[in-house]
């Protein structure tokens, strides 16, 4: 698909010469390959940031070139996220596992990794399905952190 | 219906006319089981909850930083007019949404059960409606 582009692409050296060498992978690359993958098979989808718990941008992709401050994204992400599990706390209620950030025609869904190493994010048009997003995004947070896990 | 009126409520006319809102829209909107309004700090001005002991105060004031949070996300994504924050558990929500005027913010539950997208429907009226009863009577 077009317009889809990895912040952090794996590092493969282009071949101009006759001498075939082994492609240089980033130690990154697997991350990088799971969100694409959830870029390019979700339609609407049109950027996920990967956010550790402290905040920090880990990875991310985008369908366009990003415009947006990813640092202060990924940190008021996951304090949306912190808000929203006390709000849910408060009225005790069960655990919140996601955050949906809503405008006129966008829609930004936050939701943390399955042992809370990370907080996925998801910034998607807003005639996107929200369902098939809520089915697929679980997998994609178990793929997250697995990934984290091996880095 | 019991409610939890842990209010820290004033008993002041505009608390009044604001719970009978809120009365008002969970009969209208039978999807919504709880509806909460929070001032500009985050305190509860009015409630109508069927939860019981439930941490009122922490909630309202939690529900004002998810909004905050939530357009400084947008913000910070060059998206604009954040219009409600929801949170999702296994068997229920809270949609957060500001007032237009961003004098306050409300708070609606739902269960699993019910349909969002007629609570949706509905939180604009009630959002200019209570910022129409906070201009007339501002909380003390």
């Amino acid at each position: 698909m077009a317009g889809v582009r990895p912040f952090r692409p794996a590092e493969v050296e282009e071949e101009d010469d006759a001498i075939a060498r082994p492609p240089k992978v980033s130690w990154d690359a697997p991350l990088q390959d799971a969100l694409t993958l959830f870029l390019t098979s979700v339609p609407g989808v049109l950027t996920i940031v990967v956010a550790d718990r402290n905040g920090l941008p880990v990875m991310s992709a985008s369908r366009e070139k990003p415009k947006a401050d990813l640092v202060a994204v990924s940190a008021m992400a996951v304090l949306a996220m912190e808000a929203g599990r006390s709000v849910a706390r408060n009225l005790h209620t069960t655990q919140a596992h996601a955050v949906t950030v809503e405008g006129d025609n966008w829609k930004v869904v936050v939701s943390p990794t399955p042992t809370g190493l990370a907080s996925v994010l998801v910034m998607m048009e807003g005639t996107t399905n929200l369902g098939l997003l809520k089915l697929t995004l679980p997998r994609l947070a178990d793929a997250v952190e697995r990934h984290l896990e091996t880095l | 219906m019991p409610t939890a009126s842990a209010l820290e409520s004033d008993g002041s006319e505009s608390g009044s006319a604001l719970e009978h809102l809120l009365g008002e829209f969970l009969g209208a909107v039978p999807d919504a089981t709880g509806v909460v309004v929070a001032s500009e700090s985050g305190k509860p001005i009015a409630s109508r909850l069927l939860a019981e002991r439930i941490q009122l105060i922490a909630a309202t004031a939690m529900a004002k930083l998810l909004s905050w949070a939530g357009e400084a996300v947008a913000a910070n994504l060059r998206l604009p007019g954040m219009l409600a924050v929801t949170i999702d558990g296994p068997s229920w929500q809270v949609i957060v949404a500001p007032t237009p005027s961003h004098t306050a913010a409300v708070l609606v539950t739902l269960e699993e059960s019910s349909d969002p997208s007629r609570v949706h429907a509905a939180l604009p009226g009630l959002l200019r409606a209570v910022d129409r009863n906070l201009e007339a009577a501002p909380p003390a």
